[in-house]
């Protein structure tokens, strides 16, 4: 690069470096303009949710839960006025080669019952039409013939080559793969998607949820991740203290991840997979290539299972559908402006609430996880 | 035509009333052409001779220099094939390096879809792929990952540039295969535009290291005074210029048309936009294909008007009433191809348009060009003047002037025009309004190290330290990293304008676009809008 800046803007105009006060000035004008910007609109209670289904899940509130939060934000920081983090939130210190970050570890009894890898296999068989060149005609008339599998149509003198080597691709239970293949017949959101998360082991199903300081082009400040056994659920939540343990929190999550894990989220495949794989870029971390694992994206699933039985796809209403209810609760959209006010303030209050609500957004995925099984069956 | 001819015909009409204060003659000028250092590509070369192409030196030092490795700006008059010059090494570049990429900046969305038609016609007659796309607002989101991920020439415009830098992830393959910015139409980006352009192209370079490309810049501008202060101060790179002019040029005649008086003693001279009409309707009877830059959009609908009726009914003219149209920002884009496409067919006769047709968008040359009213600035006059001017033929170019005193100077001193150099082309790099934001942005894409004073030299440390005080950027070990909840794009602004449009529907059809802040001025509740010379009574503008 060449230095002109040395030189006087032009001819006429004098030298003009800014003095200091005016730079403050300009950053104050700043930080206004980026108060007066909302990614959410505010909804009256009296709007009819049915016009606004191109909003995204995290696109709005209602004006009552934004009046709420404020009040919670408002009575956490007199609560926690002078207090530290650990003595607001139990957790503690990790550290890796990124640098520390705060963990909060908790095991949930939840039943964490999903369809086996056996009876994956037996719903994914059902379904001739998996193998290309069989429509829904065809289907029928195998069925009447007797074919009522895949695996048995490998007696089919037209049909055994490709029924056997859909039977191998299943057999192999490489998730990844049939995964792209069932997307070449199915929508992304068919229940046969969801029940190949039989073929994975618990401990490379990893539930994920994080929370930012917006939609793209922002810091993340809490990495969520919750793992699922027959003993029940252990979140494990990774949270910047400040923007600088950014990094390491990201870390915490990328160095349990291999080529096998397969995530479980709401809405990843959009945006928290994104993101992620977005903050490593900024900060040079080293990039594995997330994206093509395999990825269980439960909105995909719920619009497609519950479509007609909900209001809106939010995990709040999702739960009122499930019947989970939450003890504090601060909008997602609005976990931006709690880290703020944290972030200014150096008061621990909004954490605790931004930290109880990742909880249980991961607490609720995993359930919903779970208990969708039910509704494909109905 | 013959000129000469021409201004005696007007001299000898009845309403003549000596209103020619100046005929500025400007010689014709035989082409001179340039060799180049060593030979194109045969692809290349083939394309040039089947269409009968030879190098003129302006184009011919600039692939020269562009070969070389050097950053180039070029400033050339309107029409004498600048584009030519970098798309050649553009594209042997992209022919030998398979993987090559290369973004084209131009300032308004028309350009840009002028532009990729012809890119897209050089790939086809070059038999070299570069899937060639505009990648902009417009651009529907089903093609975007596509178009990331496979074309090698992305056209697109400051304000998207300014959205996209915040994904560079997802442009990967591109910026690390980036081998030329060619930034189109540069005096453009002057004062505060300008200097937002220079900050922006600094966010672009810096990303474009992250990923270790190197690109060349390549910028063309309208004749300013200042290029190679200009070219530097708006990238921050060493930039050497291109200027002497090879192509062929007829004879001008550059004419200073100062309207009547019509009360001597009170100095009231004849409106300036009935003598434009006049004119206009004069020189589109005479058959002379005429294009009338006016001062404002209304008024180029309105000239539209006045020029059909007078034809009409005043020259009995009714089918020259028909090939008189009108051009402006606001219409589709379908609109403007079309006018563009029928007036370099010849079909059109008479087009009044405000700027919007000053820069580069393709319409032939003509014969003709009325500029009613002083545009401002010698740049403009020129580029306004550019339009007309046929290779082997003589051309006219009138000043019709106004009533104010600067357009009244330049009638009683039309030395003083032609002495005039051009206006110097002015970016201020110290503007903390602009460089704070823009510092901010930067740090949203990437954290700001020690090593990014090269990029943002003078007010660096200061500026972080400032946004820090506000919680805008935080110190972390790997640079400082923006912390604020808003999208840096969304807070930073261009050029301080509104950029929401607003759609203008007549009888549940899309008629044109506008920006907000033209709409509050030109389609409010009762206002009239011209279209084409129509009147659309506006009902209100609803959210």
């Amino acid at each position: 690069m060449v230095d002109v800046s040395d030189q006087s803007p032009c001819a006429t105009l004098p030298e003009n470096l800014p003095r200091k006060r005016d730079l403050d000035h300009v950053a104050a004008n700043l930080r206004r303009r980026s108060e007066g910007t909302k990614e959410f609109q505010v909804l009256p209670e009296t709007s009819d949710l049915k016009v606004n289904t191109g909003i995204s899940q995290d696109g709005w509130i209602w004006g009552c839960e934004l009046d709420d939060a404020m009040r919670l934000k408002t009575d956490l920081m007199l609560k926690f006025e002078g207090k530290t983090l650990l003595e607001a939130i139990s957790g503690k210190v990790t550290s890796n080669e990124h640098g520390e970050c705060y963990c909060v570890r908790q095991c949930h009894r939840l039943a964490f019952n999903r369809a086996s890898a056996i009876e994956s296999r037996r719903v994914l068989l059902l379904n001739l039409k998996l193998l290309p060149g069989i429509g829904p005609s065809r289907e029928r008339n195998l069925r009447k013939q007797g074919y009522r599998t895949i695996e048995d149509l490998t007696r089919h003198i037209k049909w055994r080559k490709p029924a056997f080597e859909f039977l191998r691709l299943v057999d192999s239970e490489d998730v990844a793969a049939l995964q792209a293949r069932l997307r070449q017949n199915l929508p992304k959101s068919h229940a046969l998607s969801h029940y190949l998360a039989g073929f994975c082991r618990d401990k490379d199903l990893v539930i994920i949820d994080i929370e930012t300081l917006g939609l793209f082009g922002r810091p993340i400040i809490l990495v969520g991740l919750a793992k699922g056994s027959r003993r029940g659920i252990c979140t494990m939540q990774f949270l910047a203290r400040d923007v600088s343990e950014e990094a390491a929190a990201i870390w915490e999550l990328a160095r349990r991840l291999d080529s096998e894990s397969a995530f479980v989220s709401f809405n990843g495949r959009c945006f928290d997979v994104p993101l992620i794989v977005e903050r490593m870029t900024y900060y040079g971390l080293s990039s594995k290539n997330i994206t093509a694992n395999p990825h269980f994206d439960m909105l995909h699933f719920v619009r497609r299972a519950l479509r007609d039985k909900l209001i809106s796809f939010r995990l709040e209403s999702i739960e009122e559908y499930l019947g989970i209810s939450r003890n504090i609760n601060v909008p997602g959209a609005l976990v931006p402006e709690f880290y703020d006010s944290y972030q200014r303030s150096g008061n621990v209050g909004p954490l605790v609430a931004i930290v109880e609500h990742n909880k249980q957004d991961l607490a609720t995925l995993a359930q919903l996880f779970c208990s969708l099984y039910l509704e494909w069956d109905r | 035509m013959d000129a000469e001819k021409y201004i005696r015909h007007l001299k000898g009409l009845r309403d003549y009333k000596n209103q020619i204060v100046h005929i500025q003659e400007i010689p014709a000028r035989d082409a001179a052409y340039g060799e180049l250092d060593k030979p194109l590509l045969p692809g290349i070369q083939g394309y040039l001779e089947r269409r009968g192409i030879r190098l003129y030196s302006h184009q011919a030092e600039t692939i020269n220099k562009v070969r070389q490795g050097k950053n180039v700006i070029i400033v050339t008059p309107t029409a004498s094939g600048k584009t030519l010059s970098f798309n050649l090494p553009v594209f042997e570049s992209l022919c030998s390096d398979q993987a090559a990429t290369a973004l084209y900046l131009y300032p308004t969305k028309a350009l840009t879809n002028d532009q990729l038609k012809v890119l897209r016609e050089l790939e086809k007659e070059t038999a070299i792929e570069a899937f060639s796309n505009i990648y902009d607002g417009d651009t529907p989101s089903c093609q975007r990952s596509n178009i990331r991920d496979h074309s090698r020439i992305i056209l697109s415009n400051p304000y998207g540039l300014h959205q996209y830098l915040a994904w560079h992830y997802k442009w990967r393959r591109f910026l690390q295969n980036l081998k030329f910015i060619v930034v189109d139409e540069a005096h453009v980006y002057r004062g505060v535009f300008g200097s937002n352009v220079a900050m922006l192209l600094r966010r672009l370079l810096r990303i474009c290291e992250f990923y270790g490309a190197k690109p060349h810049l390549i910028i063309s501008s309208a004749t300013i005074a200042n290029p190679v202060e200009h070219a530097q101060r708006l990238t921050g790179k060493e930039v050497e210029v291109v200027s002497n002019d090879g192509a062929a040029r007829g004879k001008k005649y550059f004419v200073f048309w100062n309207p009547p008086f019509t009360d001597e003693v009170k100095a009231i001279r004849r409106s300036t936009h009935q003598e434009t009409k006049d004119l206009f309707a004069i020189s589109i009877s005479e058959d002379l294909q005429t294009l009338c830059f006016t001062i404002s959009r209304q008024m180029a609908e309105l000239l539209v008007r006045w020029t059909r009726e007078d034809l009409k009914r005043k020259r009995a003219l009714p089918g020259k009433a028909e090939c008189v149209t009108a051009y402006r920002a606001g219409y589709l884009p379908e609109e403007r191809r079309d006018i563009e496409n029928r007036f370099r067919a010849q079909k059109l006769i008479g087009i009044a348009s405000t700027n919007a047709l000053e820069l580069g968008i393709d319409i032939g040359s003509l014969d003709s060009v009325i500029i009613s009213g002083y545009p401002g600035t010698v740049i403009s006059t020129w580029q306004q003047a550019g339009r007309a001017g046929r290779t082997s033929a003589d051309s006219i170019v009138t000043l019709v002037a106004f009533q104010n005193p600067l357009d009244q100077y330049f009638m009683k001193h039309p030395g003083e025009f032609f002495e005039r150099p051009h206006e110097l082309a002015i970016i201020d790099l110290h503007n903390k309004y602009i460089s704070l934001g823009h510092i901010m942005c930067a740090a949203s894409e990437l954290p700001i190290t020690d090593e990014d004073h090269k990029y943002f030299p003078a007010v660096l440390t200061e500026s972080l330290n400032a946004l820090e005080k506000e919680k805008l950027v935080h110190k972390t070990k790997s640079g400082w990293v923006y912390c604020g909840i808003a999208r840096t794009a969304d807070i930073v602004n261009l050029n301080n304008i509104s950029n929401k449009v607003v759609t203008v529907i007549c009888e549940g059809r899309v008629l044109e676009t506008l920006e907000l802040t033209k709409a509050y001025e030109e389609a409010h509740k009762g206002a009239v809008l011209l279209h084409q010379g129509r009147n659309i009574h506006c009902g209100g503008l609803e959210p």
